[in-house]
């Protein structure tokens, strides 16, 4: 860092090309982050002016039992989507990797959902998970299944059916990730092993996972954040229901700011969401670089 | 290979850009030009059928006057009111925007839409010409917030093939309804009893505002209020609140309304349904199946008297501090004409709010609205209330969770009572 300042010349040029990049990123970025704080601090209605309040909104937020609903459905969401979009992501790019024949159709097959928008794959499952005329439950009925099942009405199979529709939806992403750090090893590792009579679970733990570490860092991350932020998937296919069952915090905050036009209380609820996926992500960073010596 | 990762993130950063800069653009349809023309901006939450009706309604507008040219924008239903409060605020609002009568006391209390009492005397606004019913619902202490269009109400839709089927169509080709809300019930069953085992005897949307909307319709039906006279607290948990949850519930436990209908129209449109419940809107939808032989009439009356949820477009003008006096009066004239002309807009399946229209040959030759178009007088709106949205919304999640059989009908009455008191104590 001292070295930007002594040369300054020097750099000159790399800071007019930084420039633009920090602009945009100070406006849409920093700015807001700011704001949003100085917002949770006051009362305010779109249209009307803020006014400040102090922690107020805090404390509405903690004794909003709705708040703790919210926030503990995101978390469940957290917790059973990440292991399985990373072990399924895994798995599905060993499988592509392999270098058996059609896995070029495969890896395009695994990877054109991600290309959706999340109104299309939405409504895709909804028509899929929808009782009486839903294709699920004619294809069950075919086999024989008398009762019908309310896929998106009853509170686990909803959480079942938003999981099922995000693996689909975002797998292929983890898969190429997943694929890239595969490449990247040395064919010579594979051929050691082998000569020394290693045999494919064997070598799986001991060279292929390994040499994953980075690749799984950076995917438990991105896929831990991108977990927190669940909003679309449950606010299209179920709308946070039944009840209030399966609506995250992220369209809490949303109907708390744009629906109730609570803009202060919002605010704070978003603070909250990001204080908690900052402290999870830098837990993670520890806990992989720790092992790293 | 690794060049890969790099491109993705490269190529999902750029498309995230793109799309958080795609609402840039300005509006530069800066008031009236040099030639004498006033230029209105127009926002309206059209989509579909609506947002072609009206297109072809503002287009005669224009051709027939050339002192004022409207621009409408068509903004996404969802987003709608969320973008009408930003652009408020940041001063892009348009000049004339449809807001439902209901939002018009939120709209108001945040300071985002103006009075039109001035603009409206200015204009020479008879306000007699309206249905008062509707009038009202756009007042706010007898004082005028918008030009109401229609109105939009829950309505019935029937199936004469299966009611045919099931012995309950008449001679005239209607449904023969018995009296109140049990005579209602007996010819649900009878539907049920008379037809095949896939057809459903009603079929209405069971999540949503759809259960919010029925229980709303049978409890005005017995007059009751949803808040006090000062809007400081709910006033629903009664005798008559309950009886229309216990109707509702007991329709569903006999599977007369079965449970957990993701899409009620889609389900009668298919031809697999006795009776649907759902909004005048449609109408126009099940129109365009011609294999469905169907009568639209009002939701019978259940108990002492005539009454149905509804809401209606409002013409409003949206706060402008700089605003030039002659723009409004434009508006709100463009708002009358467009409420004279409305009988193009009787075809997307609302009643119209001038009595003329409704009265007008071009109006009553078109089939099945003028059956229902009796239900102006008796709409029954959503109280006027800053709250009224989230209010809504609380009611509908409560009611939800009923219908889909996870809490009794005590439960949910207190539930929607302490969800719509937490509001208003805000």
């Amino acid at each position: 860092m001292k070295d930007l300042f002594s040369k300054k010349g020097d750099h000159l040029a790399a800071y007019l090309f930084l420039a633009p990049f920090l602009m945009i990123y100070g406006m849409f970025m920093v700015y807001p982050i700011i704001k949003g704080m100085k917002i949770s601090l006051s009362e305010w209605k779109f249209g009307l002016d803020p006014e400040f309040v102090g922690l107020k909104n805090y404390k509405t937020m903690l004794s909003d039992g709705y708040f703790w609903e919210a926030l503990g459905n995101t978390l469940y969401f957290v917790l059973i989507s990440t292991p399985v979009l990373i072990i399924l992501g895994l798995l599905v790019a060993l499988i592509v990797n392999s270098g058996l024949k059609g896995t070029v159709f495969l890896r395009a097959g695994f990877f054109l959902p991600f290309i959706l928008s999340i109104s299309v794959m939405a409504s895709i499952w909804v028509f899929i998970f929808q009782p009486y005329t839903g294709l699920m439950n004619s294809i069950l009925q075919k086999f024989g299944v008398q009762q019908e099942i309310f896929w998106l009405n009853e509170p686990n199979l909803a959480w079942m059916s938003i999981l099922i529709a995000t693996v689909w939806w975002t797998l292929g992403f983890n898969m190429v990730l997943f694929l890239a750090g595969l490449q990247e090893i040395p064919k010579e590792h594979y051929e050691a092993a082998q000569i020394d009579g290693a045999g494919p679970v064997r070598t799986f733990f001991s060279i292929t996972l390994p040499s994953l570490k980075n690749v799984i860092l950076l995917i438990v991350v991105l896929q831990t954040i991108n977990s927190f932020k669940l909003f679309g998937q449950p606010y299209l296919m179920t709308e946070g229901g039944p009840g209030s069952s399966t609506r995250p915090l992220v369209q809490y905050i949303y109907e708390k700011g744009f629906v109730e036009q609570d803009m202060g209380v919002a605010s704070s609820m978003s603070y909250v969401l990001f204080a908690i996926t900052i402290l999870v992500a830098i837990i993670q960073f520890k806990f992989f670089t720790g092992k790293q010596e | 290979m690794k060049n890969v990762t790099v491109f993705i993130f490269m190529l999902a950063s750029t498309l995230l850009f793109i799309s958080g800069c795609s609402n840039g653009n300005d509006e530069s349809s800066e008031g009236s030009s040099e030639s004498g023309v006033t230029e209105l901006s127009f926002w309206a939450p059209f989509s579909g059928g609506d947002a072609d009706f009206m297109k072809s309604m503002i287009s005669d507008f224009n051709e027939e006057h050339e002192d004022v040219e409207v621009d409408y924008l068509t903004v996404t239903d969802d987003e709608y009111y969320t973008k009408f409060r930003t652009s408020v605020t940041s001063n892009q609002a348009p000049d004339i925007a449809i807001a439902h009568a209901s939002r018009i006391a939120e709209l108001q209390s945040a300071n985002l839409i103006e009075s039109i009492e001035g603009p409206a005397e200015e204009a020479g606004i008879d306000w007699d010409t309206y249905n008062e019913n509707i009038v009202n619902a756009t007042m706010i202490d007898d004082e005028h917030y918008g030009v109401p269009l229609d109105t939009h109400a829950l309505i019935m839709f029937a199936n004469k093939t299966i009611l045919d089927e099931a012995g309950v169509l008449n001679d005239d080709g209607m449904p023969e309804v018995g009296e109140g809300a049990e005579g209602f019930k007996d010819f649900l069953t009878q539907i049920q009893e008379n037809t095949e085992d896939d057809v459903f005897p009603l079929s209405a949307t069971s999540s949503g505002y759809s259960p919010l909307r029925i229980w709303w319709t049978l409890y005005s039906q017995m007059g009751g209020e949803l808040l006090n006279e000062e809007g400081t607290e709910a006033a629903f948990n009664n005798e008559e609140g309950l009886e229309a949850l216990s109707y509702m519930g007991s329709l569903t436990e006999e599977e007369l309304w079965p449970k957990n209908i993701q899409d009620g129209g889609e389900i009668f449109q298919s031809g697999n349904a006795g009776v649907h419940i759902n909004g005048v809107w449609m109408t126009g939808v099940l129109e365009q199946n011609d294999d469905l032989d169907f009568v639209a009439l009002p939701i019978p009356n259940m108990y002492e008297e005539e009454a149905t949820w509804g809401d209606s477009h409002s013409f409003v003008l949206p706060t402008k501090q700089d605003q030039a006096d002659e723009k409004r009066e434009a508006a709100i004239q463009f708002s009358d004409w467009i409420a004279e002309n409305a009988a193009t807009w009787g075809e997307a399946g609302h009643v119209p709010s001038k009595s003329s229209v409704v009265e007008s040959e071009e109006f009553q030759e078109l089939e099945y609205r003028k059956d229902y178009a009796e239900l102006t007088d008796y709409v029954s709106f959503t109280p006027s209330n800053e709250n009224i949205t989230a209010i809504n919304d609380a009611l509908a999640d409560q009611l939800s969770t009923f219908t889909s059989g996870q809490t009794n009908e005590e439960e949910t009455l207190e539930m929607m009572e302490q969800e719509v008191n937490n509001i208003l104590s805000e």
